[in-house]
């Protein structure tokens, strides 16, 4: 599967363009990693990408189909959406907070199923979060909201994955749990886009990157070739010196702001 | 293993409760009538036997049955207008009185009244009135103040309509009209009867029926637009139905017993202590339980005094220590 951005610009009404004719593409069993400085459009690209926001021109295509020829139901049974795990939570245990995802699948006055709560629990088990299920979202901690919104996104069965910063607010083992589970996913064939604060999680989870400056312009490519000092100097102005660690894992230290 | 068997437990005893709720209502009133009596009378209709005094009769099946009928509808619409209320706006204070519904739906019925509709006529208005509070609070409340946008905005269209209510009864004759509205707002069931609640009744029921129907996906409603629609939701048409249905019930249950408050609060939180905030088993427990507490608050209110109390009294006696109750609980308000 693979899910193609062609000469995509969007642009607030009345506004100027947050972002400019973006070329990238995601394919199944990668991950992709969405940079930028604050302000710079990851959000408003990943609401693009699920079709919540409209290309203003370009448009992205599925399996080289245009999107917008696609009815939004089987659009979404295919690609799947983890928000940011902020704002006002519901007090639902994790096992319905994870059922929610399946309700695009149930016709209109079903309730789920034994069989779909029976997903959920070995869904909940393969993610390592089985011990949840029964606690409320209002009482868990940020890396578990977090697990359990990719759990729900995960139960309407996608083939691409989209999560917007869902790594965000986390510590470093929360961080690390997270990350491992979307490299996980993309082995077992999944294609998984996310965007992210951190260049290092780029540079040590994703194959490709996109890149983008304030002015909504983006350079797309290999992480490797995406991510270098010359290009974080120029999109975030910042000194940065990237290094290679043991095993072949990279790793990039911010040292001080350009100019100074 | 023990919480399941607690929860088939539940579910036997909670539709179980307005039944008996109802029977124990039925030989309650200033009227002597005695469980014999109503087992004697039960017993006689249904095997054809011997039926007890013609009074008896009268009292049980003409008077009180049809107000205990009414009691439950309005207590099971009002619980469960409440609940989609919360849900659809993420607010766990949203109900029909915060939000200015239960407002705009007595001035829709005061005007009917006033200008002398039939039954149907001032359910037709009280409805009409109702979405439009609703709406116009919704519209207010948006995207500002968070949690309290939306209730403050319900406060101050709630305030509108019921200055629009005085100005109804401003313009109302004081002989007859006048006593007539001014009894009915503070909330009473005396009025009950057969053609009355073959009226009444109905919109109440499709309210609660599609509300009920689509209990699972209300859990989608707190969440944002994106989210719900990610999970493969009509989210806009699910709002709209759940406006409106929503709405319906409190807008019938308004135009045959008055406002009756704090019923949409109440339950529904109660029911959320103990059953959680999942509409699945939230909602069916709040229609018993609002089914069955209505019955007792309204057999209080008609049998403790010579003369009936207003049933509004009672609620807001017992609602507004609760609503402190919760405000003060360590968790506070939760959905």
């Amino acid at each position: 599967m693979t899910l193609t951005a062609e000469n995509a610009s969007f642009a607030y009404k009345h506004g100027d363009p947050v972002l400019r004719d973006l070329n990238f593409t995601v394919e199944s069993g990668e991950v992709t990693a969405i940079l930028g400085p604050n302000g710079s459009g990851k959000t408003t690209l990943v609401k693009c990408l699920m079709g919540f926001l409209r290309w203003t021109s370009g448009r992205s295509l599925l399996d080289g189909q245009d999107v917008r020829g696609i009815p939004e139901r089987e659009f979404l049974s295919r690609v799947s959406y983890v928000p940011q795990a902020k704002g006002q939570m519901l007090s639902l245990t994790a096992e319905d907070m994870i059922l929610l995802g399946v309700t695009g699948r149930i016709g209109i006055f079903s309730t789920p199923s034994e069989d779909d709560r029976e997903d959920v629990r070995k869904l909940a088990g393969s993610l390592g979060i089985a011990g949840l299920l029964e606690k409320k979202c209002t009482e868990m901690s940020g890396g578990e909201v977090q697990m359990v919104l990719i759990a729900r996104a995960l139960a309407s069965k996608p083939q691409l994955l989209v999560l917007d910063e869902p790594e965000s607010n986390l510590d470093f083992r929360n961080q690390l749990i997270v990350l491992q589970t979307l490299t996980r996913l993309a082995e077992e064939g999944m294609a998984v886009i996310f965007n992210t604060h951190y260049p290092a999680h780029a540079l040590t989870r994703a194959k490709n990157a996109l890149l983008l400056d304030r002015s909504g312009r983006g350079i797309a490519g290999p992480v490797g070739e995406v991510v270098t000092e010359e290009n974080i100097r120029k999109t975030f102005g910042v000194e940065a010196a990237i290094r290679e660690f043991e095993g072949g894992v990279r790793g990039i230290l911010p040292l001080r702001l350009t100019g100074e | 293993m023990r919480a399941k068997r607690r929860t088939v437990l539940w579910r036997v005893l909670l539709p179980l409760f307005p039944l008996v709720c109802a029977l124990a209502a039925l030989c309650i009133g200033r009227m002597g009538v005695t469980p014999a009596d109503l087992w004697k009378s039960l017993a006689g209709h249904l095997t054809g036997g011997e039926l007890p005094a013609g009074l008896v009769e009268l009292t049980l099946w003409r008077v009180r049955l049809p107000r205990i009928l009414l009691a439950m509808l309005t207590g099971a619409g009002l619980s469960a207008s409440g609940c989609a209320f919360q849900s659809l706006f993420a607010n766990p204070l949203a109900t029909p009185d915060t939000l200015g519904v239960a407002s705009g739906a007595s001035f829709g019925a005061a005007l009917g009244i006033l200008i002398g509709l039939p039954l149907v006529g001032v359910e037709g208005m009280a409805m009409l009135c109702g979405t439009a509070a609703v709406l116009l609070t919704a519209l207010a409340g948006r995207g500002r103040g968070g949690l309290s946008g939306v209730v403050l905005a319900g406060i101050m269209m709630g305030s509108l309509f019921n200055a629009l209510v005085s100005l109804v009864k401003f313009t109302a004759d004081t002989e007859t009209e006048l006593p007539a509205i001014t009894y009915w707002l503070m909330g009473s069931l005396s009025a009950a009867n057969w053609p009355e609640l073959a009226l009444g009744a109905p919109p109440i029921l499709v309210g609660l029926a599609v509300l009920l129907l689509l209990r699972w996906r209300l859990n989608l409603l707190p969440l944002t637009d994106d989210e719900a629609k990610a999970a493969g939701v009509n989210i806009r048409a699910l709002r709209i139905v759940t406006i409106l249905a929503a709405t319906l019930c409190t807008a019938s249950c308004v135009s045959m017993c008055g406002q009756v408050g704090w019923v949409g609060l109440l339950i529904p939180h109660i029911c959320r202590m103990r059953f959680g905030s999942n509409a699945l088993r939230l909602l069916p427990a709040s229609v018993f339980l609002g089914a069955g507490f209505l019955v007792i608050v309204d057999t209080v209110a008609r049998s403790v005094s010579p003369s009936e109390i207003p049933i509004s009294i009672l609620t807001a006696m017992v609602g507004a220590p609760f609503f402190i109750f919760l405000m003060r609980r360590s968790e506070g308000w939760q959905l």
